[in-house]
């Protein structure tokens, strides 16, 4: 199959800029965090020499504190994704089954609090969850206990400020896909003698998994490597790696060990990530 | 479908937008509380607004904040539009699958391995070439740009899906070249997704704490920073009033963007 | 005017256009005709530029145009879809073609008023292409596409968005406008009536090659293959000896002749009636006129035809 010389140059107007910025702000940079984590820490500015070396990976897997926080990151995020999906779908199916005018306005609602400080939400369930926050305060006044719960810096306020942040991206793209599926495939199940409950299982649902498998992973993929929500209402038990290659990087100033985490994390979420780039629904 | 059928359904939404609500009223009620023990209401005030306008490292902050957003949200729509139209027109050219994915990386990698790449990318830069010796405003706004660029990349994309490839066809049959064709047909037609594109980079930027922490020098401090320093010490009833500034800012804009795409499209 | 040489396109491993050789003349109108898939559109569109063959040529008055971009061609399409600029009024559409000539302001605003008289779109020149109706939107599609001044106007599929009374008009408003302007036309669709109906001369496409060029009564009368004879109009066709003998409906009489056979069904079409008869040739169909009365469904008729009715196909 031949191609017009003026389709070729056309072509290279576009693809070669926009290329050569993403290889320059995103390839290059993924590929020296790689390189330097085999590297050296120094007592230098920067702190790294380049070597070729794999101490730093050698560290990482095989002290407990790296090997948990992984696994607590994963652990984590996965319930958070399955707490995501309880809550959002009825909300993504209510909005997708309102009147089609209302649709439109739902959404937006929806969308909006993305819109706000991701730190800002994250802050205002500071406020609910302190021992002297709205919560307790309330329960307290209404007598209903008399010590301060423990809502705070516990696995509870972390799942539950990742569910409260990445909601939107749950109910977005099973929204769109429940919304595209036709109304008349429901009316054919109903016909066909099938209550609406039924309907729902057999038709419905199946037409929706993935909707729920994009949406899913949007909230899956960038939990896992959270720092702002363990580190503000998490606590010690609750060490997610984000938040290690942070202090890592930060008090430790290991740069080869940080990214060291950081490749590993790309490498644990290149899975995720590739099955989203399949499943994400186009045009949300 | 009949009305009893899973009539739970709509409560479940009712609930939802609750939840996502709720928290952010009593952010905003609490703003206007008299006390400084923000959970505590003392009667109405606006002296936090007036503190927080006093504040001038809060300002500084807020500055360099909006300006860094808008560098960023101005790059991202330059290369965001660029890396759309390669991608929505000039479906089939060689690598491109690592053009989508290293499109694609930036929305989905955590912001931690993204800040660190950014900064060991400009550490090394400083190193072989010797800029940027001092990481300030350009370093950060360079730093945002890179996911931003994705984020108007989708939504040029998107558009693009839905426009006539005819049109262009159509520019090029009626003597113009491809820039041409690009200029006079494809981008006014592409322009309300541009303009999404820079408000949503202009928030992404506006918002990162992480990236913004890695890449920025001493002396460079961006809102979230200086927000997130503040947090971390306790609640602050002027952190509700800065949040109520910018929830309302949000709101205005989501409104004026939400009309302007009605009358548009 | 447009001479193609051995022209091939192939799409992945699809050949949609497979060694083409066509002639057509100055200021004809000459049709594209053939079902979907058959590699017409993709046809016009390298005559258009949009596509570049993987073999042969495409000349243009003699001049080489094959891999010339579609910017630089003077010939002009009018699209499927019409491909209105949506944000640039009538008059800004027509004008778009200009701007890049070397022209005046006030030859182009000429050129431009002249254009809209021509299609007769005067007192719509302000109006963005979504005020307005579906005819509209082609006469616009049509005289920006005319503005350029090209040697050919191309159309894909014109009539296609229209509906079938406007269709009807335009048909002869297409033929009256090649007229007044003497350049070439040459159109695509799966129409054969439209064919029919304005072509000087028609090709008719399948699996990327062209079957048959004629004019529009010489593909009817003397189809070349059998897909011609089908795709064309109604035809009969039976086994005789080894080779297939085609029989237009309009051809058949009833109430006399060699064949006889049972009637199964009557179709009033209006002026027309078809009359579906079981036959030892197989399903036969006769087409009388409307006035005629009507055979009883079960009745046996005796049928036949004259012998210049009847043409043999290749098998």
């Amino acid at each position: 199959m031949s191609e017009a010389p003026w389709i070729r140059r056309a072509r290279r107007m576009f693809v070669v800029p926009a290329f050569a910025w993403l290889v320059a702000t995103v390839a290059l940079p993924l590929g020296l965090v790689a390189a330097i984590s085999l590297g050296e820490a120094t007592q230098a500015a920067p702190p790294f020499d380049w070597a070729l070396n794999f101490t730093n990976y050698a560290l990482v897997a095989g002290d407990p504190l790296y090997v948990e926080a992984f696994a607590r990151s994963v652990r984590i995020a996965a319930t958070s994704t399955a707490i995501c999906l309880a809550i959002g779908y009825p909300m993504a199916l209510a909005i997708a089954r309102a009147p089609r005018s209302r649709r439109v306005r739902l959404l937006f609602l929806v969308v909006l609090p993305c819109w706000t400080s991701f730190l800002i939400r994250v802050y205002a369930w500071m406020g609910l969850l302190r021992p002297a926050g709205y919560i307790n305060s309330a329960l307290q006044a209404l007598g209903l206990i008399d010590e301060p719960l423990a809502l705070i810096a516990n696995a509870f306020a972390v799942h539950l400020g990742i569910v409260y942040a990445y909601l939107p991206f749950m109910v977005l793209p099973l929204y769109a896909t429940i919304e595209r599926i036709d109304a008349a495939l429901v009316e054919a199940a109903h016909d066909l003698g099938a209550a609406p409950v039924r309907a729902f299982w057999r038709v419905t649902f199946p037409l929706s998994v993935p909707g729920a498998i994009a949406g899913a992973l949007m909230v899956f993929i960038p939990a896992c490597g959270e720092f702002v929500i363990p580190d503000l209402l998490g606590g010690p038990d609750t060490q997610m790696i984000g938040r290690i290659l942070w202090l890592e990087f930060f008090q430790n100033r290991d740069w080869p060990v940080a990214c060291a985490i950081a490749t590993a994390l790309a490498g644990i979420l290149a899975g995720p990530i590739l099955l989203f780039d399949r499943y994400r629904i186009r045009g949300t | 479908m009949r009305p009893t059928a899973l009539s739970w359904v709509p409560a479940a939404l009712a609930a939802g937008f609750a939840f996502l609500y709720l928290p952010i009223l009593l952010l905003v009620l609490f703003s206007f509380n008299e006390s400084r023990l923000v959970t505590v209401w003392a009667g109405f005030s606006t002296r936090w607004y007036g503190e927080l306008m006093s504040n001038g490292r809060m300002l500084d902050a807020a500055g360099l904040s909006l300006s860094v957003a808008a560098v960023a949200a101005s790059l991202s729509a330059v290369f965001g539009t660029l890396a759309g139209y390669s991608m929505g027109r000039f479906g089939r050219f060689r690598l491109r699958t690592l053009f989508a994915l290293l499109l694609l990386s930036p929305m989905v990698l955590p912001e931690v391995i993204l800040g660190l790449s950014m900064l060991m990318t400009f550490t090394t830069l400083d190193r072989l070439v010797g800029w940027p010796a001092e990481r300030g405003f350009l370093v950060i706004a360079f730093a945002h740009a890179t996911y931003g660029t994705a984020f108007v990349a989708v939504i040029v994309e998107a558009r693009l899906r839905g426009l006539d490839p005819a049109l262009e066809e159509a520019a090029l049959d009626l003597g113009a070249g491809p820039v041409r064709a690009f200029a006079r047909v494809a981008l006014p037609l592409l322009l309300p997704a541009v303009v999404a594109g820079w408000l949503l980079a202009f928030t992404l930027s506006l918002d990162d704490l992480v990236v913004a922490s890695f890449v920025s020098g001493p002396g460079s401090t961006t809102l979230p920073m200086l927000v997130y320093s503040s947090v971390r010490l306790g609640l602050s009833p002027q952190i509700n009033a800065l949040a109520t500034i910018m929830v309302l800012a949000v709101v205005m804009l989501a409104f004026a963007g939400a009309r302007q795409s009605r009358n548009t499209a | 005017m447009i001479r193609i040489e051995r022209l091939a396109k192939r799409f992945g491993g699809v050949l949609a256009v497979d060694g083409v050789d066509l002639e057509i003349a100055q200021g004809e109108i000459f049709c594209l005709l053939g079902p979907s898939g058959c590699g017409k559109t993709t046809l016009l569109r390298c005559i258009g530029g949009f596509e570049v063959p993987d073999e042969g040529r495409i000349l243009l008055d003699g001049q080489d145009v094959t891999g010339l971009a579609p910017w630089l061609r003077p010939v002009n399409t009018v699209f499927q879809s019409y491909a209105l600029f949506p944000h640039l009024s009538v008059a800004g559409n027509i004008a778009f073609g200009l701007e890049t000539l070397a022209m005046s302001k006030a030859d182009r605003e000429a050129r431009v008023a002249e254009m809209i008289a021509l299609v007769r779109l005067d007192g719509l020149a302000a109006r963005r292409p979504s005020q307005l109706s579906g005819g509209q939107r082609q006469r616009v599609a049509i005289a920006r596409a005319l503005a350029r001044h090209p040697k050919v106007l191309l159309l894909d599929e014109p009539l296609s968005a229209l509906d079938a009374k406007l269709r009807e008009e335009t048909r002869l408003e297409l033929v009256e406008l090649q007229a007044r302007l003497g350049i070439s036309f040459v159109f695509v669709t799966h129409d054969q009536d439209e064919a029919m109906a304005i072509s000087d001369r028609i090709g008719v496409m399948q699996g990327g090659r062209i079957v048959q060029v004629g004019a529009p009564a010489e593909i009817y009368d003397r189809p070349a293959t059998r897909f011609v004879a089908e795709f064309v109009g109604r035809i009969n066709m039976f086994e005789r000896g080894g080779a297939w003998i085609a029989v237009r409906p309009e051809r058949v009489a009833l109430g006399a002749g060699p064949h006889s056979g049972i009637v199964r069904e009557c179709a009033f079409l209006g002026e027309r009636r078809l009359i579906f008869i079981d036959s030892p040739l197989g399903r036969m169909t006769a087409s009388v006129a409307g006035s005629d009365g009507a055979p009883e469904n079960g009745a046996t008729v005796a049928f036949g035809w004259p012998a210049d009715a009847e043409r043999a196909l290749p098998q």
